[in-house]
């Protein structure tokens, strides 16, 4: 019994602690998210200034290239900051979040954060590239910024949106612990609800069940999400690793297949292939889900809180 | 032994009286005892009030001691009582506290909330970076800027006077229909 006092009350200072971390990240995120916004606002009215210029013919050619020129660059620039600060902060968040101590886990920080460290270079190259070429052409501009959108889209976006998801991914683990908790209090008392025979409606019986299972499946996603994360973002692998990402593939083409078949009839499924952006939107489609399953499973025990005098009466 | 003998012995026992000497040397015995009456040793009546105040205060003080500690007690009786009592009631349920179960609800959305929120940002930052970069690496004609159009488009649309009459004229009907129910 002591004991058990013991977990629950580390599980909720574990829980308080995440999230307070998680509001210290935040409010650090705050500060990373007003900078971009300004610059991002800053961007975008540059970019309507350009395209003014380019319609107005009033203005002679000769400074016309010139203010073109200039506003490119002012754009392309912007651009790199904005996605530099993103990075950045995925980076400290990495850095300092609350992921598991172990080998696994460990694998998973240094692979992200390794690939994350060489976006940062490409950035702070292309930047350097961008000011030390003062003499570029609009021609020259215009295919700089072609590229660098390609690897941004292509690439870099995609890396720190994986980082966002295993990030979102741990932070499943302490809000179930908390979750959990609640869930076994609640039994407690719809225990003693139906022992002493208070009620013969079985809606507070059925809303628990509902809420229990809403928590199974949530622990059932983290477990997928976790697994997933834990043999593709790392760069040790071994024969299970293989084994488990054969298997997951093969899941995730047959869903895909049965999404395709949805809209129009398939005649040929062979042609179809699982990419790394399937293999990325079914980890953060199986995080999304858990939460959601959680956020479920609150409502259910809101409900019943709300109306377990009413179902007493 | 009879009843009258024993009778005669007790009455010898009233006639029996001490030793002179024995007399005479415990009466000297007893006066040269000193005797110290605390009140009358004080030096004066002052003193002997201030030592009666301060006995009052120190039984005071105990006084009102022992009377919280009894009070102290009682309310600690009545709380475990209290808690013994809802406890064992049936109507006792602190896993469904509506006050704990909101707060503790706010607290994990807050929690979801924060990382879900954070990539739909990001998403979103990353996607107006994206168009931004295309519009400058763009090749279209410079008089035929989508968004340009677009936006005489609503300038013209705002400054056309005949849907500002017909706007008016409908403002007015609508002011004439309420004024004649």
């Amino acid at each position: 019994m002591k004991i058990f006092y013991k977990t629950k009350h580390v599980l909720v200072v574990l829980f308080v602690t995440v999230l307070i971390l998680t509001t210290l990240a935040g409010t650090k995120s705050a500060f990373a998210d007003d900078s971009i916004n300004a610059k991002l606002s800053q961007t975008k009215d540059d970019v309507a200034k350009l395209l003014k210029i380019q319609d107005d013919m009033t203005i002679p050619t000769g400074p016309k290239q010139k203010m073109e020129i200039d506003l490119r660059r002012e754009i392309i620039s912007n651009v790199i900051d904005v996605a530099q600060s993103q990075l950045s902060d995925v980076q400290n968040q990495l850095s300092s979040s609350t992921l598991p101590k172990n080998d696994e886990w460990n694998n998973v920080r240094n692979y992200l954060l390794n690939i994350l460290n060489q976006d940062s270079s490409y950035y702070d190259n292309t930047q350097s590239s961008l000011q030390d070429n003062q003499d570029m052409t609009a021609a020259d501009l215009k295919s700089f910024a072609r590229a660098l959108e390609a690897m941004k889209s292509n690439n870099i976006d995609k890396d720190v949106a994986r980082a966002n998801n295993v990030l979102a991914a741990v932070n499943i683990n302490s809000v179930l612990s908390v979750a959990d908790d609640r869930l076994s209090k609640v039994g407690i008392d719809v225990n003693r609800i139906y022992s002493n025979k208070l009620t013969q409606n079985q809606a507070l019986r059925n809303l628990y069940n509902q809420a229990a299972e809403n928590l199974k499946n949530a622990h059932a996603l983290n477990d997928d999400s976790s697994q997933a994360i834990l043999n593709l973002y790392t760069s040790t692998t071994t024969t299970s690793t293989d084994e488990f990402v054969a298997t997951l593939k093969e899941k995730i083409l047959s869903q895909k297949i049965s999404s395709i078949e949805a809209q129009y009839p398939l005649t040929d499924t062979s042609t179809i292939r699982v990419t790394q952006d399937d293999i990325d939107s079914y980890i953060a489609n199986t995080v999304s889900e858990a939460y959601n399953n959680i956020k479920n499973a609150y409502d259910t025990f809101i409900n019943m809180s709300v109306n377990v005098k009413k179902y007493l009466q | 032994m009879k009843h009258n003998q024993i009778i005669k012995i007790l009455e010898q026992f009233r006639t029996i009286t001490p030793d002179k000497a024995y007399s005479e040397r415990s009466k000297n015995i007893i006066l040269a005892t000193p005797f110290t009456p605390t009140i009358q040793e004080s030096p004066s009546f002052a003193a002997a009030t201030a030592d009666l105040r301060t006995i009052s205060f120190t039984s005071l003080f105990q006084n009102v001691w022992r009377g919280l500690a009894v009070a102290t007690a009682t309310v600690g009786l009545f709380i475990i009582i209290y808690l013994a009592t809802s406890q064992l009631s049936p109507l006792f349920l602190p896993g469904l506290n509506q006050r704990g179960v909101v707060a503790e609800a706010d607290m994990i959305n807050a929690s979801i909330d924060v990382q879900l929120s954070h990539i739909q940002r990001f998403e979103q930052d990353a996607s107006e970076s994206a168009s931004a970069l295309k519009e400058v690496a763009a090749n279209t004609p410079a008089h035929l800027s989508e968004s340009v159009i677009k936006g005489e488009q609503t300038k013209i649309n705002s400054a056309n006077p005949s849907d500002s009459t017909s706007s008016t004229t409908s403002d007015v009907n609508d002011i004439l229909n309420s004024i004649t129910k």
